[in-house]
């Protein structure tokens, strides 16, 4: 894997082949954290390219010696990730559907298709994950998902490293909060077993 | 420890956000409690389970391969683009942008200034309470340092601010002079004699004309019986206002809080306001209001009558209200008081025609004290630290003490009629125009520090006639010059 350094200082210099070989290598990371935090994969991937461009496009601002260049990419699609959800729950009624009200409103839930595929891969602790606040959940996911050090959690969710780790572990009791007794003890049962 | 671990600890055990010292606490408790290690398992698990379900969202699914380099490509092209003219023009634009900020700060100072400048002021005996004391260094010779000659008696004393004197003579001219050199810089005629002495503030100059008393001058002139009180741009001289009044003005001005007052031989006190000239108000006295008005706490003070007239209507000395003209009280003396008069301390001081100076309460009018002289006392008290220096037609100059009204030192001015006096840094300057000489005196002790021979002759009445500035002394000598004398090279 080339160095990120020298492939920021080509980019830098003008080298649009360094600039692919950056996005070939965090393309995935950054799809699947913002997939991780969102939930969608269309949103999920107008958040990583997005944050990818913005990352490129940015990149006489980096600065190595505060972050490491996953730390700092990832800080901004952290942020990105925020922007889309919280415009995902903002109210909006398109003007045609106001015009033609009675007509077919979209069907909120799931397709049979997308019901199957959730019934086969059900995960009783990912739907825990994604019940808890978004704080919360952007504390845990991003301390098992990269194993980032509580400093580099404080850094990209912009508190402190003490927040960072009462966030995680706040994560962790509402996790056993909302799982059901007899959850937990197959967890432990399969932990013994 | 014997009682078990805490959920809290538990979780901070597993999250690993214990101190080496808890963690080892902890570990030795659980080397011995099972019931402990069964809950650290469970808490383990869930931990596991969590990372687990985290790491396989990211297993689990990838971004589409439509999704690639080449969709951002030219996003980044054009973002390159743009930098690379940026970093191009960057010192074109920064130096333009520092060529603006430096237009507009400069702009912004020359207002700043020019404000400040507008802001300076100057009135009659150094301001509102009329004192007479200057914040000066006042001048240790009498070097004469230039002279300006009209071909009239000037009337007023001179009023002095930024570099300009101001005087106003009986041709009917007001003439501003570089303070400097003496060069005259520009002149108003008011068509009648200028006894007013002016009064500088924001930027205007204002000062009142007129025939006092009818004098065979303004007959010969046939100036008419219309009298103004103007106001002038202070650097052009072109006129702002002028306002009508019922008598000639020889009273000088005192502006404060947008009015500007001033007494007329009409016997009224006039307030106007000093932006437009309207009337605010006028106060009717029973003679005519010759001195200056002087001011303190919103209370103006002002007396009533003159020395020139034959018998004087009004002895009495006036406080009215500063915005509403209404009469505080009224102090009756035996005769005219043409004084204006000083305030300082909740006192006001003032003399009269019928030789005495007194000492009143500001705020009741009741007398604290008087002091009697031989002769009447006109427009010549001045005050500095606790000092009360008057000068007497009986041609002595008194030092008295402001608090009890006793005599500290006199001393004799061989004249009638005194030029000031005025302070500044513990010195009392005067000029007697019946030995000629100007005198320069210790405020302690009146001893003459130093003495300018044969140099003033007039028979002004109009004013003190003498100003202080940062060590020169502006004085009016042989009735058409306008001298400054005092320290050379200053």
């Amino acid at each position: 894997m080339p160095d990120i350094n020298a492939l920021i200082q080509r980019w830098r210099a003008g080298d649009e082949r360094a600039a692919e070989a950056i996005y070939n290598q965090y393309r995935d990371s950054t799809f699947g954290l913002a997939y991780t935090l969102l939930g969608d994969q269309a949103d999920a991937e107008e958040v990583a390219q997005d944050s990818l461009t913005y990352a490129l496009t940015r990149i006489e601002s980096y600065d190595p010696k505060r972050a490491r260049f996953s730390t700092w990419l990832h800080t901004i699609t952290l942020s990105r990730c925020r922007n889309k959800r919280r415009r995902r729950y903002l109210p909006s009624l398109s003007l045609m559907a106001w015009l033609t009200r009675g007509g077919d409103a979209p069907d909120p839930t799931p397709g049979p298709e997308h019901q199957a595929i959730r019934e086969t891969t059900r995960d009783e602790v990912w739907e825990a994950i994604e019940a808890l606040s978004p704080p919360l959940r952007e504390a845990i996911v991003l301390r098992h998902w990269a194993d980032y050090t509580y400093q580099e959690i404080g850094d990209m969710l912009g508190c402190s490293m003490r927040t960072a780790q009462s966030r995680v572990r706040l994560a962790h009791k509402r996790l056993r909060a909302i799982l059901a007794p007899g959850d937990l003890t197959i967890l432990e049962e399969n932990t013994h077993g | 420890m014997d009682r078990h671990l805490s959920e809290d600890q538990l979780t901070r055990h597993v999250y690993r956000t214990l101190t080496d010292a808890q963690r080892e606490m902890m570990d030795i408790h659980l080397g011995t409690c099972q019931e402990c290690r069964a809950s650290l398992a469970g808490h383990e698990a869930l931990q596991r389970r969590a990372r687990y379900s985290v790491m396989d969202r990211r297993r689990g699914i990838s971004m589409s391969p439509q999704a690639s380099f080449a969709d951002i490509a030219p996003r980044l092209r054009r973002s390159r683009r743009f930098a690379t003219l940026w970093t191009g023009s960057r010192q074109f634009v920064y130096g333009l942008a520092t060529l603006a900020v430096l237009v507009v700060l400069a702009f912004g100072l020359a207002l700043y200034f020019r404000d400040i400048s507008q802001s300076a002021e100057s009135m009659y005996k150094g301001g509102p309470q009329r004192t007479g004391a200057y914040d000066v260094k006042g001048p240790k010779h009498g070097e004469l340092l230039w002279q300006f000659t009209t071909k009239s008696t000037i009337m007023t004393t001179p009023v002095v601010v930024d570099g300009v004197a101001y005087v106003g003579s009986q041709d009917g001219f007001l003439r501003a002079l570089d303070s400097h050199t003496g060069e005259e810089k520009w002149k108003f005629d008011a068509g009648r004699p200028v006894l007013s002495t002016p009064a500088v503030a924001r930027g205007t100059v204002y000062f009142g004309s007129g025939c006092i008393g009818g004098s065979d001058y303004c007959l010969r002139r046939r100036a008419g019986s219309d009298y103004y009180f103007y106001a002038l741009d202070r650097q052009t001289g072109q006129e702002k206002w002028r306002f009508q009044v019922g008598g000639g003005v020889a009273s000088s001005p005192l502006i404060a809080h947008g009015l500007v007052y001033f007494g007329s031989e009409d016997q009224h006190l006039y307030a106007l306001d000093s932006r437009t000239g309207q009337q605010k108000w006028r106060f009717t006295t029973e003679d005519v209001v010759w001195g200056s008005p002087a001011m303190a706490d919103g209370v103006v003070y002002f007396g009533a009558g003159c020395y020139l007239c034959t018998t004087s209507e009004d002895r009495h000395l006036y406080a009215v209200d500063s915005q509403t003209g209404r009469e505080m009280w009224r102090f009756e003396t035996g005769d005219w008081v043409e004084s204006t008069p000083v305030v300082a301390d909740g006192v006001v001081y003032f003399g009269s025609g019928d030789t005495h100076v007194y000492a009143v309460d500001s705020q009741t009018g009741q007398e604290k004290w008087r002091f009697k002289t031989e002769g009447g006392v006109q427009d010549s008290l001045a005050l500095s630290a606790g000092v009360v220096y008057v000068g007497s037609r009986d041609q002595h100059l008194y030092a008295i003490d402001s608090r009890t009204g006793q005599e500290l030192w006199k001393v004799e001015t061989g004249g009638a009629s005194l030029y000031g006096p005025a302070i500044a840094d513990g010195v009392v300057y005067f000029g007697s125009n019946a030995t000629s000489d100007l005198y320069a005196l210790d405020s302690q002790t009146g001893q003459v520090l130093w003495r300018f021979q044969n140099f003033v002759s007039c028979c002004h009445s109009g004013g003190s006639g003498l100003a202080l500035g940062e060590g020169v002394m502006y004085i009016v000598s042989d009735n058409v010059n306008l001298t400054a004398v005092g320290d050379p090279q200053q």
